[in-house]
C-alpha cells in the first residue's frame, strides 16, 4: 500500500483527478487510527503535527516523493484531519443534549472539551467562509493549525516566500478573528 | 466583516501587504496615503485591527489543536526584553521559537527566543521560573544549548534566550550525511555524555527527542529545552495546564510512568534515549506494547531506504542490529524504570563495550504472559479502522519477513514462548489502540481484513509458515473483536493448513488447535473446545515423543476447559501436569510456569482447596513482584487472586492486605478505567464489608462506580450492583435515605437493562423496599414489596431463595407495623426456604433467623428467642469468613433475649462480645453499634 499511496501522490501532483480522490479515504482513516492511538485519560493533547508526519512516513515512501506532491498529501491530510476534530467535536456537542453516549477519548475530551468543541465548530465554519473569500488563504491555515507545518514547509509546498507564507498567515488570522465575531453564538 | 466579498478583498489584500511589513506607527500615514476610499481605508483598519488582537477564539483553537500558537501570530519585529524577534523558526509543544537578535556595542547577538505558553502570574511562580533558570544557565557544556538569559514580559509571558543553534534534527543529519551505524553510535554516546552531565547538575530533560537533539554543521550535537518540561509543570496551575493543554513532552518519546503524574528519574531520560538511538539506527521509533516495551524484533521495520542512508544493506543492517543493540535497546525502554539503565552514563558504557567487542550488561527481555486469565478478554468495541487494514496488507509483507525472523529465532532458542510473534502482536497492537465511537462501519473492517487475507494466501503460496502465521493472527484479531464466528474461519484453515503441510502431530498444528480452541472458550463453547483439544493432544503424542511447550500450553488450555465445566479433579491433574512439563523445557523464570500456576491454583480454589491455592497464588505473587517490580499490572493481578483463597481460608486480614496493595498497584499503573481496576476494587469492597469495615467498604465501591461510569456511560449490569452494594454500606451505616436514592437508580437501570420482566427486578425492589422501612416510609414500600412476591411467586412457584428474600422483606414491614404475629410468620416462612438451599452460615439465611428471633423476642417467648439466637450466633461465627456486623447482631439478640429472660449474668458476658464485635466495625452510627451501645448503657 505504501507504493499504492506513493504513485497516488505521485499521479495526484500531475493533475490525475482520480488519483486524488483515492487518496482522501486512506489518509483520513490512517489519521483516525492514529488520533486514537494515544492512551487514554492521558493528560496530552492531539498533536496534530505529529499525527500528520507520522501518517506521512506510514503511508508514503519519502524518498520518492518531491515537494509539490508532498504539498497534496498535507493538503489532504490537514483537511482529513479537520474533519475528524469537528465531527468529533459535533458528536461531543449532541451528546450534551442526550443524544447518546459516545465513549470517544480525543483530543476534545482531554481539552475538557465542550468549549472548544464548539469553538471548533464555529472555526470550522468561518474556515468554510474564509474559504470563498481566498482559498489560498484557508490553505494556508489548515496546512498550518491542521497539518501542523512550519511557515517554512508551508512555503516549501506552496513555492511561496517564507515572508508571503507569513503574511498569508497574518491575514488569514485576522479575517477568522472578524468572520468569528461575526457568527451566530453557539447552542 | 459579513460583508466582505472576493471583490472586495481583492482590493483590501494588496493594501494590507504593504502595511503589515510597516511598524505600527507607521500605518495610519501610509494608509491615508495610499487610498482615497474612505470605506475601503475603513475595512482595511478592521483588518489591520484585528490583527493586532492578542488572544482571540481561532487563536485558543490553534494552540489546543496543538499546532501553532498565538504566541507567534503577531511577534514579528515585536521587542521581547533585549530582544527584537525577526521571525518564527519553530513550533513545539510547549511554545514558539524565534530567531531573535540583541544589539550590543560591539555586535549583534543571535539567539533562539523560546516564548512558553504558560502564563505565570504569580510572583511566587515568577519566582519559581528564575530558580530554575538559574539552575539552567549553570549548564555549561559543549554538547547543551546554552541559556544565555530568561525573563518574563509584562503579559506574564516566560522566555529564554538560548543560544542559536543553526542545525537539524539528528536524525535528519544522520540521514543526509549516510552515517553507517557505528558513527551513528559513537555520535549517540556524546548525546549520551551531555544528558549524564545535565544528570549530575541534577536536571533531568523530560522531553528528548530527535527534534531536540540537533546537530550542527561541524557534526557537533546540541541539546535544547533541558529541563522546560519540568519548568513548565511546576510553574503552571495544573486545571490551566489541562485546559490550555500544552503538552509539556511528546508522547512518541515519553516513557510509561510520564503519562501519569508521578515519579520522573533519570531513568525517564533513559527511556526517551533509548527511542531516539532506535529511531537513529532503525529510521523509525520501536514499536512498542501496551505497556510502553519493545516487541517484535528491531528489525521489523527495515526496508532499503532505510539501509541506504545508513550506508548499509538490509541484510548487514539487520545483521548489525540483533544481538547486542537490540538488548541495549530492549533495556533501556523497559516499563519499569528501575529495570532500565541507571542513567545515560550507563547506556553510553554499554554502547562503548558492544563498540569494543566487549559483553554488554543489558538483559533479554521477559517474555509476554499468555493465560486465561491475562489475556483481556473484553470485546473490543466496534473498533474497525479501513486502514488498520490497509496497513494489515502493507504489513503483511515486512511483518512477513520479521515473523520469519522471529521464528527461526524461536527455535534456536528451543521455546515456543517466543511466539510473541511479529505479525499478531503488531496488529493486535493496532487493535488495542483503537477506541470505540470510531464513525466507520465495522463491514469496512472485516472486508479489508478478508481482502489481507486473500492477498497472503495468494502471495505467500509456498510459504505455509507465513500463511499460517497470517490466518492464525487475522483469527487472533477477529477473536479479540469478538467476532467468534470471523475468528473460527482463518483459524480453522490454520490448522488445517498446517495440519496438511507440517503434520497433524506437529507442534505448530497442536498451537494452531489451542488458538482455535481459544475462540470455542470465548463462545462458551467448552465442550467441544475439549474435544478438540483432545483429539490434537492424542495426535501429537501418536507422532512424537518428545515433550514440547507446545503440548504444555496445550494440556494447559485443556484444563482450564475442564475448569469451566467444573470436572476439578482432571482440571487440577491437567495444570500440574503442564506445570511440570513446563518445569522441565522452560526456565524457571518463564511467564509460561506463572501461567500454569494462576491456572492450578485458579482451579484448586474452585475445588474448595484454598490453602493449596493461596499458598501457589502467593508464589506467582512473589516470582512477579520479582520479575516486574511492585507497581506492575501482573503484580496487582496475582494479588487479586491471591486474595479469594485466602479469604475462603478464613485470612481476611490477609486478603485485605493484599487487595489494598492490587488495588494501589492499578491506581497508579493504569490510566484508564478498566475491568481489572473494578473487579479488584469490588473484592476488596467486598473483603472490607465482611471485616465490617462499611465505610471503608463505602468509600472503595465508589471508587468503583467512578470507574465504571466512566467505563460504561450507558450503563451496565455491573453498575446496578455497585450501586446496590453501596447502597448496602450506607443501610449498614444507619443512612438509609442516601441508601434509597441510589437503590432507586440502580433500579431504574436494571429496568433498562435487563428488562421490566427480568429475575433480579424483584430483588431490587425488594432492596428499595427495605430502605424505606428504614426511614419508617412503610406506605411507599408495601406495593415494591407485593410486586416483588407477586413476580417471584408467579415465576418460581412457591419455594425460592428470591420469595424468601421478600419475605425478610414483608417481616421488616410487618415489624415496623408491630404486627410481631406477621412477622414472624413471615420470617419462618423466609427461613425455611432458605434452610434448603444454603448452608447455615449464609449471610441471608442468618438474617431471616434473626429476624424471627427478634420477633420471638417481641412476642415474649423469651427462652424461645434465646435458644435461636444462640444458634444463630454459633453459625454466623463459623462463616468463611464471619461477617461481623452479622455476629454483632446475633450476639446482640442473644443478650437482650437472655436479659428479657432475666439471666443478667449470662447477658453482660454476651454483651462483652457483641461489644468487641461492634468495635471492628467502622462506623459507630451503624444500627447495630447503636444498639448495643445503648443496651450496654442501660445494663450499667
Amino acid at each position: 500500500m505504501s507504493g499504492d499511496i506513493t504513485q497516488l501522490l505521485q499521479r495526484a501532483g500531475a493533475g490525475d483527478r482520480p488519483a486524488l480522490d483515492a487518496l482522501l479515504p486512506q489518509i483520513y482513516a490512517e489519521l483516525h487510527r492514529l488520533a486514537h492511538a494515544q492512551k487514554p485519560g492521558a493528560h496530552a493533547t492531539i498533536n496534530t503535527t505529529a499525527l500528520v508526519h507520522e501518517a506521512y512516513l506510514k503511508l508514503v515512501d519519502q524518498t520518492r516523493l518531491d515537494w509539490p506532491d508532498r504539498r497534496h498529501f498535507f493538503a489532504y491530510a490537514a483537511t482529513a484531519m479537520r474533519n475528524i476534530l469537528v465531527d468529533n467535536a459535533r458528536r461531543r456537542n449532541s451528546e450534551k443534549r442526550g443524544g447518546g453516549n459516545v465513549r470517544d477519548d480525543d483530543a476534545l475530551e482531554r481539552l475538557g472539551g465542550n468549549d472548544l468543541g464548539a469553538d471548533l465548530i464555529q472555526v470550522d465554519q468561518a474556515l468554510g467562509h474564509l474559504a470563498k473569500v481566498s482559498d489560498r488563504l484557508r490553505e494556508v491555515v489548515e496546512l498550518h493549525v491542521f497539518a501542523g507545518l512550519e511557515f517554512r514547509d508551508i512555503a516549501s509546498c506552496l513555492q511561496l516566500t517564507e515572508r508571503t507564507v507569513f503574511r498569508d498567515w497574518r491575514k488569514a488570522r485576522a479575517l477568522l478573528h472578524g468572520l468569528l465575531d461575526a457568527a451566530p453564538c453557539a447552542s | 466583516m459579513r460583508e466582505l466579498t472576493p471583490e472586495l478583498w481583492s482590493r483590501i489584500e494588496p493594501l494590507l501587504d504593504a502595511l503589515l511589513d510597516l511598524p505600527a506607527e507607521q500605518r495610519a500615514a501610509a494608509l491615508a496615503r495610499d487610498c482615497s476610499d474612505e470605506q475601503l481605508r475603513a475595512a482595511v483598519l478592521e483588518v489591520l485591527e484585528l490583527d493586532a488582537r492578542d488572544d482571540g477564539q481561532f487563536d485558543r483553537v490553534t494552540r489546543d489543536v496543538g499546532a501553532s500558537g498565538a504566541a507567534s501570530a503577531g511577534l514579528e519585529g515585536r521587542a521581547i526584553g533585549p530582544y527584537r524577534v525577526q521571525r518564527a523558526i519553530g513550533e513545539g509543544g510547549m511554545g514558539a521559537v524565534f530567531l531573535a537578535t540583541r544589539e550590543t556595542a560591539e555586535f549583534t547577538q543571535r539567539v533562539a527566543l523560546k516564548l512558553l505558553r504558560v502564563g505565570l502570574f504569580s510572583s511566587a511562580q515568577q519566582e519559581m521560573f528564575r530558580r530554575e533558570q538559574r539552575i539552567h544557565a549553570r549548564l555549561e557544556h559543549p554538547n547543551i544549548a546554552r541559556v544565555y538569559d530568561s525573563g518574563i514580559t509584562d503579559a506574564g509571558v516566560p522566555y529564554f534566550a538560548m543560544e542559536y543553534i543553526d542545525g537539524v534534527a539528528v536524525t535528519d543529519y544522520c540521514d543526509r550525511a549516510r552515517l553507517d551505524v557505528d558513527a551513528r553510535l559513537r555520535l549517540f554516546m556524546t548525546i549520551c555524555d551531555a544528558v549524564a552531565y545535565a544528570h549530575q547538575n541534577l536536571v533531568v530533560h523530560r522531553d528528548l527527542k530527535p527534534s531536540n537533539i540537533l546537530v550542527n554543521a561541524d557534526g557537533v550535537p546540541k541539546l535544547l529545552d533541558f529541563g522546560i518540561a519540568k519548568l513548565l509543570r511546576d510553574t503552571g496551575d495544573q486545571a490551566e495546564a489541562t485546559r490550555t493543554a500544552w503538552r509539556a513532552f511528546t508522547p512518541a518519546y515519553a516513557a510509561p510512568e510520564q503519562l501519569e503524574p508521578g515519579s520522573i528519574t533519570t531513568a525517564t531520560d533513559v527511556y526517551a534515549l533509548g527511542i531516539v538511538l532506535g529511531e537513529l539506527l532503525t529510521g523509525a521509533r520501536p514499536s512498542r506494547n501496551a505497556d510502553g516495551e519493545m516487541q517484535g524484533s528491531i528489525t521489523g521495520s527495515l526496508s532499503a531506504a532505510v539501509a541506504t542512508v545508513r550506508s548499509s544493506s538490509v541484510r548487514s543492517l539487520a545483521r548489525r542490529l540483533r544481538g547486542d543493540i537490540d538488548a541495549i535497546l530492549r533495556r533501556s525502554l523497559q516499563a519499569d524504570p528501575q529495570r532500565r539503565y541507571p542513567g545515560a552514563a550507563a547506556l553510553r558504557d554499554d554502547i562503548q563495550r558492544h563498540l569494543q567487542g566487549r559483553p554488554i550488561r543489558a538483559k533479554p527481555d521477559a517474555w509476554i504472559y499468555r493465560s486465561g486469565k491475562f489475556l483481556a478478554r473484553h470485546r473490543l468495541a466496534a473498533a474497525a479502522v479501513a486502514a488498520i487494514a490497509a496497513i494489515l496488507v502493507a504489513a503483511t509483507l515486512f511483518s512477513m519477513r520479521q515473523a520469519g525472523v522471529a521464528r527461526s529465532e524461536a527455535r534456536r532458542a528451543g521455546a515456543e514462548a517466543a511466539r510473541a510473534n511479529a505479525v499478531k502482536q503488531f496488529l493486535l497492537d493496532l487493535f488495542e489502540s483503537s477506541a470505540p465511537g470510531d464513525p466507520h462501519p465495522v463491514e469496512t473492517a472485516d472486508a479489508m481484513l478478508d481482502k489481507g487475507l486473500a492477498q497472503a494466501r495468494a502471495g505467500y503460496k509456498d510459504q505455509p509458515e507465513l500463511q499460517v502465521d497470517v490466518l492464525r493472527s487475522v483469527g487472533d484479531i477477529q477473536h479479540r473483536r469478538g467476532r467468534y464466528e470471523a475468528a473460527r474461519t482463518p483459524l480453522e484453515e490454520a490448522v488445517s493448513l498446517s495440519s496438511e503441510k507440517f503434520g497433524p502431530g506437529d507442534p505448530r498444528t497442536l498451537d494452531a488447535v489451542v488458538a482455535l480452541s481459544r475462540v470455542d472458550e470465548a463462545a462458551s463453547a467448552y465442550a467441544s473446545a475439549e474435544q478438540r483439544l483432545e483429539k490434537a493432544i492424542a495426535a501429537y503424542r501418536a507422532a512424537n515423543t518428545v515433550e514440547s511447550t507446545a503440548l504444555a500450553h496445550a494440556l494447559q488450555q485443556l484444563g482450564v476447559m475442564k475448569l469451566r465445566q467444573h470436572r476439578l479433579d482432571d482440571a487440577i491433574a491437567l495444570e500440574q501436569e503442564a506445570l511440570a512439563m513446563y518445569r522441565r523445557l522452560v526456565p524457571e523464570d518463564s511467564d509460561d510456569i506463572n501461567t500454569t500456576m494462576i491456572g492450578l491454583g485458579d482451579a484448586l480454589d474452585h475445588a474448595g482447596r484454598s490453602a493449596e491455592a493461596a499458598e501457589l497464588f502467593r508464589t506467582v505473587v512473589a516470582r512477579t513482584r520479582r520479575q516486574y517490580g511492585d507497581a506492575h499490572v501482573l503484580t496487582a493481578q496475582a494479588l487479586g487472586y491471591l486474595a479469594a483463597p485466602l479469604r475462603e481460608s478464613g485470612r481476611v486480614d490477609e486478603a485485605e492486605n493484599a487487595l489494598r496493595e492490587a488495588v494501589a498497584i492499578n491506581r497508579k499503573v493504569y490510566l484508564a478505567p478498566n475491568l481489572h481496576a473494578t473487579d479488584t476494587l469490588y473484592e476488596l469492597g467486598k473483603t472490607l464489608r465482611a471485616a465490617g469495615k462499611y465505610s471503608e467498604s463505602e468509600a472503595v465501591f465508589r471508587e468503583e462506580l467512578d470507574l465504571e461510569r466512566q467505563l460504561f456511560p450507558d450503563g451496565h449490569p455491573n453498575i446496578a450492583s455497585t450501586l446496590k452494594n453501596i447502597a448496602a454500606a450506607l443501610s449498614a451505616n444507619g443512612r438509609p435515605a442516601e441508601a434509597e436514592s441510589l437503590l432507586r437508580e440502580s433500579l431504574a437501570l436494571d429496568l433498562r437493562l435487563r428488562g421490566p420482566d427480568h429475575p433480579y427486578i424483584a430483588q431490587a425492589r425488594t432492596s428499595l423496599a427495605r430502605a424505606l422501612i428504614a426511614q419508617g416510609k412503610l406506605d411507599e414500600a408495601q406495593p415494591l414489596l407485593d410486586a416483588a412476591l407477586a413476580a417471584d411467586r408467579k415465576r418460581y412457584g412457591e419455594s425460592h431463595a428470591s420469595i424468601a428474600a421478600d419475605l425478610v422483606g414483608a417481616a421488616e414491614l410487618a415489624a415496623a407495623r408491630n404486627d410481631c404475629a406477621a412477622a414472624l410468620d413471615a420470617s419462618e416462612r423466609a427461613a425455611a426456604m432458605y434452610a434448603s438451599s444454603l448452608p447455615a452460615a449464609h449471610p441471608s439465611r442468618l438474617e431471616a433467623d434473626l429476624q424471627s428471633a427478634d420477633c420471638l423476642l417481641a412476642l415474649g417467648r423469651h427462652g424461645e428467642a434465646v435458644a435461636r439466637f444462640d444458634r444463630a450466633s454459633a453459625a454466623a461465627q463459623s462463616g468463611t469468613p464471619p461477617v461481623v456486623a452479622t455476629v454483632a447482631r446475633a450476639l446482640l439478640g442473644l443478650a437482650r433475649a437472655q436479659m428479657a429472660g432475666g439471666d443478667t449474668t449470662r447477658a453482660r458476658v454476651t454483651l462483652a462480645s457483641a461489644q468487641q464485635q461492634a468495635a471492628r466495625l467502622d462506623s459507630a452510627a451503624s444500627p447495630v453499634a447503636t444498639e448495643i451501645a445503648r443496651l450496654a448503657a442501660s445494663l450499667q
